[in-house]
């Protein structure tokens, strides 16, 4: 499907749309924390890349570099809407201990429905900076592995290790000044 | 091997990927040693499946496809794009000498250029003293010659008439005195 978009199929590049919107979508909504900035962003990607095929020299990192204009896109976005943003939501600190919520995976899964569950992880996720949290979403979402990761945030890969790592603990810090326990 | 030198490399043994070199077995021993490496490492584990609760969900809507230009387009942009800068001086151009009046002139006088972006000079309604003395001498000429034939018209006709009349009187006298 790739190869035939890039000798000019029109129906390949139209399938192709339809298999990777879902992702890019779920990729720019994970970073920017907004649905309709997302959409926004995966009429941009696609546009990009509809107009930059000749740029791709390997058909086999497709991926990768959608990921990376898709990224491009969000930062883009990110700096028009407010240049001086750095988070989405404050968090809201809790006292340790008290009215603390639980991610742990009880049967029920009573105490918070999957709507909350969610937020809470975006606002954890919207508290990081933008390279812990791209690796992040990269690796634990977009299904990326370690090399890839360095490969679309053009990064060396012990970078791309260290990122990972300190956005994983600073997920961690963040869900518990959120009040949550996982 | 100290905690805080290895923490980094945590994530080698969080993604144990294939075809990826596996941690380094200095770094197994120590995890295996060390407590409050196990207890962190752990605590790594348990936040990866609490991220993964975040599932994907489908877009808000499908992505308008981007279509391409139009073939005739893709011919003529790359044309428009080098003519562009002297069609428009071309038509500014042309636009100058339509709107100003511009006349352009060679003959056997020369070449001349002339706009209407001058103001022309505004013609007197009055003669000046000069002129209205030489319009009169020549309406006086004119009625000096016109009176001169006008005359010499009545002398001859007086003439004419005076002739006829002399003839006329010569002939009722000659009648009288054969009467007599």
């Amino acid at each position: 499907m790739i190869q035939r978009f890039l000798e000019g199929d029109e129906q390949a590049f139209t399938e192709l749309v339809r298999h990777w919107e879902a992702r890019v979508f779920n990729l720019a909504w994970r970073y920017l924390g907004n649905r309709e900035d997302a959409q926004d962003v995966v009429q941009e990607t696609f546009l990009s890349v509809f107009k930059s095929a000749k740029n791709l020299r390997d058909p086999g990192s497709f991926r990768t570099w959608l990921y990376r204009i898709t990224l491009n896109h969000c930062r883009s976005h990110r700096r028009r809407r407010s240049p001086d943003l750095s988070l989405d939501d404050p968090l809201q600190c809790k006292e340790d201990g008290e009215g603390e919520l639980t991610l742990s995976m009880t049967a029920g899964r009573d105490s918070l429905d999957s709507l909350e569950i969610r937020d809470l992880i975006r606002k954890a996720l919207m508290g990081l900076s933008e390279e812990h949290r791209t690796a992040i979403i990269l690796k634990e979402y977009m299904g990326l592995n370690l090399e890839e990761v360095a490969r679309v945030m053009d990064c060396p890969l012990s970078t791309a290790k260290s990122r990972l790592y300190h956005g994983l603990r600073g997920v961690q810090r963040n869900l518990v000044r959120i009040g949550v326990r996982s | 091997m100290k905690c805080d030198e290895i923490k980094e490399r945590f994530v080698e043994l969080l993604y144990q990927e294939q075809g990826t070199p596996s941690a380094s077995p200095e770094l197994q021993a120590h995890i295996r040693s060390c407590p409050a490496c196990q207890r962190e490492l752990a605590g790594l584990k348990e936040l990866q499946a609490t991220l993964k609760l975040w599932g994907d969900e489908p877009p808000l809507r499908p992505t308008v496809i981007p279509r391409p230009e139009p073939a005739l387009g893709r011919i003529l942009f790359p044309f428009w794009r080098v003519v562009r800068y002297p069609a428009i001086a071309a038509l500014v151009t042309l636009a100058f000498l339509g709107l100003s009046n511009a006349q352009i002139r060679w003959n056997r006088d020369g070449f001349s250029f002339t706009t209407g972006l001058r103001p022309q000079a505004v013609q007197a309604s009055y003669y000046t003293k000069e002129e209205m003395k030489e319009i009169l001498e020549n309406v006086m000429n004119i009625s000096r010659q016109d009176n001169f034939q006008m005359m010499q018209y009545m002398l001859g006709t007086l003439d004419s008439a005076h002739a006829t009349e002399l003839r006329a009187i010569t002939r009722q006298i000659k009648e009288s005195r054969s009467r007599n």
